[in-house]
C-alpha cells in the first residue's frame, strides 16, 4: 500500500512537471501564411515563411522581456488566383478560427485590396509580400487609421518597378548600341492586359529619354493567351531590336519558347513571372536562354543573408527562390524583429515598432515609408535599401546581371553598386549574328 | 502581312477545327452537349506531360498510352453518367461541366497549379512565304488535315461511318434498320474523345500546361461550333477557320489590341448568328446532319 501511495505521489509530481513545461511550451506567437497554395506563389510563400519560423524557433525563438516564445505557422489557401471571395474567407478563417497573431500573405492586387477589408474588421497586422500596385498603400494615405495595420513587404510598387525595367531597357540599349552599331534601337512593348502590367511598361517607357529609342508598336496579349507566334512574328516584321514584356500569367511561357524557337533577333527583356523560377527552364525546353527578367534575389551577395536563404531554399525545394518566397521570409524576421523592440504582443506597440523597422534582410535593407507618405508602409526602393536585381537565363541558370555598377537615367547612386557574383549582360548570339547580316 | 495571316490563321484554325469537330460529332450523334471535350485534351496533355517529363518514356509511346488512356475516360463518362441522363440535355451539360472542374481540381490537388510544357519532339523553323515557321506548327497543322481527312474517309467510306451518319439523322429509324444506336453512341463518345486526344498530341508541345487550359479552347469550339452550325461537322471546321483567321488578323493588323483575339473572334459569330440563327451549316432538316 506504501509502494502504491509513492507511485500516485510520483505520478502527481510528474504530471505537475508535465503542466508546468506545457504551459511554457503555450508561449506561442502564430503566424498566419496565406497565399494561392496550389500555384507558385502560394508555395513560395509558404517555405519562405516555414523557412525563416524554423530558423528562429531553432536559435530560440522570440524573446519578449526575457521570455521565450516560439513561432507557429497556420496556412491558408487563399485560392485568390481563381477566386476573390475564396481569399476573403481564407483571411478571415485564419483570424477568427486558427486565431493567428500575425498574417503574411496575398499575391494579386485585387484580392489583396478585398483581404484589407477584413484584416481592417479584426485589426491585425498583416505584411503582404505581394501586391505590386500601389493602390493597398495609397489607401493608407487616404485612411490610415483604418488600414494602418497593412504593410507592404513584396516586389517593388508599379512606379518603382517602372524604374527598374526602365534601367533595364537603357542597360540593353546601350549594349545594342555597342554591339551592333545601331543609334537608335526599336523596342516592341509586349505585355498582359492588366493594370499592373500596363502600369509597368508606361512607367518604364516614360522614364527613358524618347531619343534613347523608337517604340514599333505594343502588343496587348490575353494573361492566359497560348499561342503568340502571330504576335512574335509581327514583332520580327516590325523590325524590332528589343521586346520588352511584362506577363505573370501562363503566356509566359509560348512567350519566351516561341521567341527562342523562331530566333527572334531581338533582346527579350522585362517582367516575365513565370520566367523567374527554373521551372521555366524545363517548361520553354531552353528556349528562354537569354530572356532577361525583373526579380527580388539572385545568387548574390545583395547582403551576407542572400547566398545561405537562396541556397537553404535550393536544397529544401528544389526551386530557385522568386521573389515572394525571399519577401515572406524576411516579413517573418521583420516581424519578430518589431515584437522584440516593442517589448509586448499588443498590436499598437508591434505596430508602432514596425513602423521603425530598419531591419538587414536577405534581399536587402528593409524600411517603410513613413504614413505622411504618398505610399505609407510600403518598402523604401533605391541604393543602400532594396534595390531588386535583373536575371538572364544562361545555360539553365539565373545569372544576376544589374545592378551592373553603372550610374544610368540620373540615379548617380547606383555608380558602383554591383553585388558581388553579378555577370555582365549578353545579347542572344543569333540576334547579334541576324543583324550584322543584315548589314 | 497577308502571308503572316495566311500562316499563322491555319495553324490556329487547325487545332479549333479537331476540337470542334470532335466536340460537334457526340453531340450531332448522341444530343451530348459535352463540356468535359476540352478537359479531355487537357488531361491528354498533362498524361503526355507525366509519361515524358516524370517517367522519361518517349514522346510516341507516351501519346499512344495516353491518347488510349483518354478514350477509356471518355467512354466510362459516357456509360457511367452521359448515357444514364442524355434525354435530358441540361443535365449532360451540368454533368459534364462537373466532370471538367473535377479534372481540374485533381490535377490541381496532384501536380497543382505551376506552369509546364512539354518539348516539342520536332525544334527549328522553316521560312514559307517569308514567315518563320515552327516545325511544330506545321505538324501540328498536318496532323490537324490528317485527323480530318481520317475522320472523313470514316464517316463516309465504312459501314460504321454510315451507321454513325444514319443515327445522326433519326436514331429511332436507325434502331428499326437494326443498328445498334446505342453501341455507335457509345463508338461515336470513344471517336470523340480520341479526336480531343490526337488535338493535344499534336498542339500541346506548344501550349502551357495549366489545370485551367481547358476553359479557353472550350469557349473557342463553342463559338465555332455554334457559328459553323450545331452538329455540323463541316460548319465546325469552317467555323474553326474563320475563328482561327478573325483571331490572326487582329493580332496582326491591330497589335494593341491582340488580348481582343477572343472577344473579336466571339463578335464575328454573334454577327453571324443574327443573320442566320441555324449558323452557317446549320441543320435545318434532321437528314442533312453530318
Amino acid at each position: 500500500m506504501r509502494i502504491f501511495g509513492r507511485w500516485v505521489i510520483a505520478s502527481f509530481l510528474i504530471l505537475f512537471v508535465s503542466m508546468g513545461t506545457y504551459a511554457y511550451a503555450d508561449q506561442t506567437i502564430k503566424i498566419g501564411l496565406i497565399g494561392p497554395m496550389k500555384f507558385v506563389p502560394g508555395e513560395h510563400i509558404l517555405w519562405g515563411g516555414t523557412l525563416a519560423v524554423e530558423e528562429i524557433n531553432k536559435a530560440g525563438g522570440v524573446t519578449i522581456k526575457g521570455k521565450k516564445y516560439t513561432l507557429e505557422v497556420a496556412k491558408a489557401d487563399s485560392n485568390e488566383i481563381l477566386s476573390l471571395p475564396d481569399a476573403v474567407s481564407a483571411m478571415e478563417r485564419l483570424i477568427t478560427s486558427d486565431k493567428v497573431d500575425f498574417l503574411i500573405g496575398g499575391f494579386n492586387s485585387e484580392p489583396v485590396l478585398a483581404m484589407q477589408e477584413v484584416m481592417a474588421e479584426y485589426k491585425k497586422i498583416w505584411l503582404c509580400p505581394g501586391s505590386s500596385h500601389v493602390k493597398p498603400c495609397e489607401r493608407l494615405a487616404e485612411n490610415y487609421e483604418k488600414y494602418k495595420y497593412f504593410f507592404r513587404c513584396g516586389p517593388p510598387n508599379t512606379v518603382y518597378a517602372g524604374r527598374i525595367v526602365a534601367h533595364q531597357l537603357m542597360m540593353v540599349i546601350e549594349k545594342v548600341r555597342e554591339e551592333l552599331g545601331v543609334k537608335k534601337p526599336k523596342v516592341a512593348l509586349f505585355n498582359e492586359k492588366g493594370l499592373w502590367a500596363e502600369a509597368n511598361i508606361e512607367n518604364a517607357v516614360k522614364e527613358v529619354p524618347k531619343e534613347e529609342f523608337e517604340v514599333v508598336g505594343q502588343w496587348a496579349i490575353s494573361r492566359t493567351a497560348s499561342d503568340v507566334t502571330a504576335e512574335m512574328s509581327a514583332i520580327k516584321a516590325a523590325g524590332a531590336h528589343i521586346i520588352l514584356d511584362c506577363v505573370s500569367g501562363p503566356a509566359g511561357i509560348p512567350m519566351a519558347r516561341t521567341w527562342g524557337e523562331l530566333k527572334i533577333p531581338a533582346a527579350l527583356i522585362g517582367v516575365d513571372i513565370p520566367g523567374m523560377t527554373l521551372a521555366h527552364w524545363q517548361a520553354t525546353n531552353g528556349m528562354c536562354n537569354y530572356e532577361m527578367t525583373m526579380q527580388t534575389i539572385g545568387r548574390v551577395e545583395i547582403t551576407e543573408k542572400t547566398i545561405p536563404f537562396y541556397d537553404k531554399m535550393v536544397d529544401k525545394t528544389k526551386q530557385n527562390p522568386t521573389y515572394i518566397a525571399v519577401d515572406a521570409y524576411d516579413a517573418v524576421y521583420v516581424i519578430k524583429d518589431a515584437i522584440e523592440r516593442a517589448g509586448s504582443l499588443d498590436t499598437d506597440a508591434v505596430l508602432a515598432a514596425l513602423e521603425k523597422t530598419d531591419y538587414r534582410g536577405a534581399m536587402g535593407r528593409i524600411k517603410f515609408f513613413p504614413k505622411n507618405h504618398e505610399w505609407p508602409h510600403d518598402l523604401v526602393w533605391g541604393p543602400g535599401y532594396v534595390t531588386w536585381v535583373d536575371t538572364q537565363w544562361r545555360d539553365g541558370n539565373l545569372a544576376t546581371v544589374w545592378p551592373d555598377g553603372k550610374a544610368r537615367l540620373g540615379m548617380k547612386d547606383l555608380e558602383g553598386l554591383r553585388y558581388k557574383g553579378t555577370v555582365d549582360y549578353r545579347l542572344p548570339p543569333w540576334m547579334i549574328e541576324y543583324w550584322k547580316n543584315k548589314k | 502581312m497577308l502571308e503572316r495571316i495566311l500562316v499563322n490563321g491555319l495553324v490556329t484554325s487547325g487545332t479549333y477545327a479537331v476540337l470542334a469537330v470532335g466536340f460537334s460529332l457526340i453531340f450531332g450523334v448522341a444530343k451530348i452537349f459535352n463540356m468535359a471535350h476540352t478537359a479531355l485534351y487537357m488531361i491528354t496533355a498533362f498524361l503526355i506531360f507525366v509519361g515524358t517529363n516524370q517517367l522519361g518514356f518517349p514522346y510516341a509511346l507516351s501519346a499512344v498510352v495516353s491518347v488510349g488512356a483518354t478514350i477509356g475516360f471518355g467512354l466510362i463518362c459516357y456509360a457511367l453518367l452521359f448515357d444514364r441522363v442524355k434525354v435530358h440535355q441540361t443535365a449532360v451539360m451540368i454533368i459534364s461541366l462537373a466532370v471538367a472542374m473535377l479534372g481540374q481540381e485533381i490535377l490541381l490537388l496532384t501536380l497543382s497549379g505551376h506552369y509546364r510544357g512539354i518539348a516539342p519532339f520536332v525544334t527549328g523553323s522553316i521560312d514559307i512565304l517569308g514567315v518563320a515557321v515552327l516545325y511544330q506548327h506545321l505538324f501540328t497543322v498536318l496532323g490537324c488535315l490528317a485527323t480530318l481527312f481520317g475522320l472523313w474517309a470514316l464517316l463516309t467510306k465504312t459501314n460504321l461511318g454510315k451507321a454513325i451518319r444514319a443515327v445522326a439523322q433519326d436514331s429511332e429509324t436507325a434502331n428499326l434498320m437494326g443498328i445498334n444506336v446505342s453501341r455507335v453512341c457509345l463508338i461515336t463518345m470513344g471517336i470523340s474523345a480520341g479526336l480531343a486526344a490526337v488535338a493535344a498530341v499534336v498542339a500541346a508541345p506548344l501550349e502551357p500546361l495549366h489545370p485551367g487550359m481547358w476553359m479557353l479552347p472550350l469557349t473557342m469550339i463553342l463559338a465555332a461550333v455554334v457559328l459553323g452550325g450545331l452538329g455540323s461537322i463541316k460548319g465546325s471546321v469552317f467555323g474553326a477557320i474563320i475563328l482561327g483567321f478573325a483571331e490572326t488578323i487582329v493580332v496582326t493588323a491591330v497589335p494593341g489590341g491582340s488580348f481582343l483575339r477572343g472577344a473579336v473572334s466571339l463578335a464575328a459569330m454573334v454577327l453571324v448568328l443574327i443573320a442566320r440563327p441555324e449558323g452557317l451549316f446549320g441543320v435545318v432538316f434532321e437528314e442533312e446532319r453530318l
